[in-house]
């Protein structure tokens, strides 16, 4: 094998090498062709050179058949070395077909179970994608519902739920027993001037009964006058002393009915007193901690009202993500699709290679022919010709097909 | 004096001043510096910028001296309540009730 031969085989294998690199993953699709194509180029090369050394060898025979032609004896020597190079070439052609064979054989299996496993979990990822979608399109729904008036059960249940709703009752609910406080503290307040408008009538009741005991201790007085003059009068005024006598017990027990009515009222005044402080305690809410709830309920609202936005903006991205995956998927699903045309083409690389095979079988039934030279070089011209004219027609069938990845519309198998 | 008050010689203007806590205590003075203003129009200044407490005793007393403003038609304005006082004010909703100057 000469030195051209050597690098037309490793190029072929670097050119497998890199087909099995895109069907693998690890190679981008668009070298899977590049390689295809250039291992068919090689492939032609090869025979380009087979055929070129033949006819080295063709025309070295001519020079000694010319040379030789006045005795008319085709060496034997030449003979015998043509027929050891077509069993030679025809070895290496099946050597080589039968090797780039398994190779297509092994990618297009190895392809098509990558495709199926690609496929497989694309659909996969679609599903998923789909479920995201509709969970956030549920959640969009839920947010809208929620912002109309719905007057549906179930709105007005999620509507009491929401977070929004809660903080807004909260808030009502401080603003109405903040009123209510102050409400009391100034009925509180009234109650207040009522009772010192009582103090001051108990007050004044005091005065009166200091009036009364005064009545009492001037009626005591006349009574002992009366008594002293009753003494002075004798026995005429013994009944008149009497009467005095019991002038005076009268006023007597006025006064201490005067004291036991002063008593009671200050027993009155007194519960007056814890009254007024039972009242004013009443009136007096400290309201620091009411405010302060307040406030952060206002700010929480506030708070809220940001989060709530910030939510929704991120849904938004988040539906428009879902939307960039789902026709990223689509589109990875549609190249896959393309398995068939890789197929196709490995599948007319394998037609390509049974032209080999027939060139082959045509070396070795010259080879072991009796024929003269010249009829074995022009079988082999004619099988040459047969080969490319064959592989031409397969050629332009194939130029047909399509050739690109843009075509097509997205169909899911 | 926690109170004091001033009434202007047409009796037209009170001048309430309200210093450091505004607070039950202050009830009876409070009371007495507008009771006795029975003048209809009558405008009731009340001064809270040396005040700085209140409870809902004092926001009880506003709305007393309201009602009493009403009743001969007066008008009360509320000046320069400080931050924690105006806040009280706010939450209370006394600004929908009463003039507060700040």
């Amino acid at each position: 094998m000469n030195r051209h031969n050597v690098i037309v085989l490793v190029s072929q294998l670097v050119c497998i090498a890199v087909i099995s690199g895109c069907v693998f993953g690890q190679v981008p699709d668009g070298y899977l062709y590049l390689g295809l194509t250039v291992l068919l180029a090689l492939q032609v090369m090869q025979f380009v050179l087979h055929r070129k050394s033949l006819n080295m060898v063709f025309d070295n025979a001519n020079i000694t058949i010319e040379s030789t032609s006045s005795s008319n004896v085709v060496s034997q020597d030449i003979e015998q070395k043509l027929g050891e190079m077509f069993v030679e070439l025809e070895q290496t052609f099946s050597c080589e077909r039968q090797v780039i064979g398994n190779e297509i054989n092994r990618t297009s299996g190895l392809l098509s179970e990558a495709v199926l496993g690609m496929s497989e979990s694309f659909h996969n990822m679609k599903n998923i994608s789909d479920r995201q979608h509709s969970l956030l399109n549920a959640h969009v729904n839920h947010e809208q519902v929620d912002d109309n008036d719905n007057t549906s059960n179930k709105a007005d249940f999620e509507k009491e739920l929401s977070m929004h709703e809660f903080l807004e009752q909260s808030s009502r609910l401080t603003n109405e027993f903040v009123q209510v406080v102050i409400n009391n503290s100034k009925q509180s307040l009234k109650t207040l001037s009522h009772i010192d408008h009582m103090v001051k009538q108990v007050d004044s009741i005091f005065s009166l009964l200091q009036n009364v005991e005064g009545l009492a201790n001037r009626t005591n007085l006349l009574a002992l006058n009366a008594s002293i003059e009753a003494a002075r009068a004798g026995e005429v005024g013994r009944g008149f002393a009497v009467v005095a006598d019991e002038v005076r017990s009268l006023s007597i027990s006025s006064s201490e009915l005067n004291e036991q009515i002063r008593g009671k009222i200050s027993g009155a005044k007194a519960t007056i007193e814890s009254l007024r402080s039972g009242v004013e305690e009443m009136a007096s809410a400290d309201m620091s901690q009411t405010f302060e709830t307040q406030s952060k309920i206002n700010e929480m609202t506030g708070k809220m009202g940001l989060i709530s936005r910030n939510m929704e903006e991120s849904i938004t991205e988040l539906t428009t993500m879902s939307n960039e995956m789902d026709t990223a998927v689509g589109n990875a699903v549609r190249s896959l699709q393309f398995e068939d045309m890789t197929s196709q083409a490995l599948a007319s690389i394998s037609t390509n290679i049974e032209q080999f095979d027939a060139l082959s079988q045509q070396l070795h039934d010259v080879g072991g022919s009796n024929d003269s030279l010249f009829v074995k070089v022009d079988k082999i011209n004619a099988v040459c010709q047969a080969v490319r004219k064959h592989t031409t027609s397969i050629g332009e069938h194939r130029t047909v097909s399509q050739e690109t990845m843009d075509e097509g519309e997205i169909e899911l198998f | 004096m926690p109170i004091v008050s001033s009434t202007s010689s047409n009796s037209k203007d009170v001048l309430i001043t309200v210093s450091d806590r505004f607070d039950f205590s202050q009830y009876k003075l409070f009371r007495e510096s507008y009771c006795e203003c029975n003048t209809p129009g009558t405008e009731f200044r009340l001064d809270l910028s040396s005040a700085n407490y209140m409870d809902s005793s004092a926001l009880g007393m506003l709305l007393l001296l309201k009602e009493h403003a009403d009743k001969i038609k007066g008008k009360i304005i509320i000046e320069r309540p400080n931050d924690s006082i105006n806040k009280v004010l706010e939450i209370a909703q006394f600004h929908h009730l009463m003039e507060i100057v700040r």
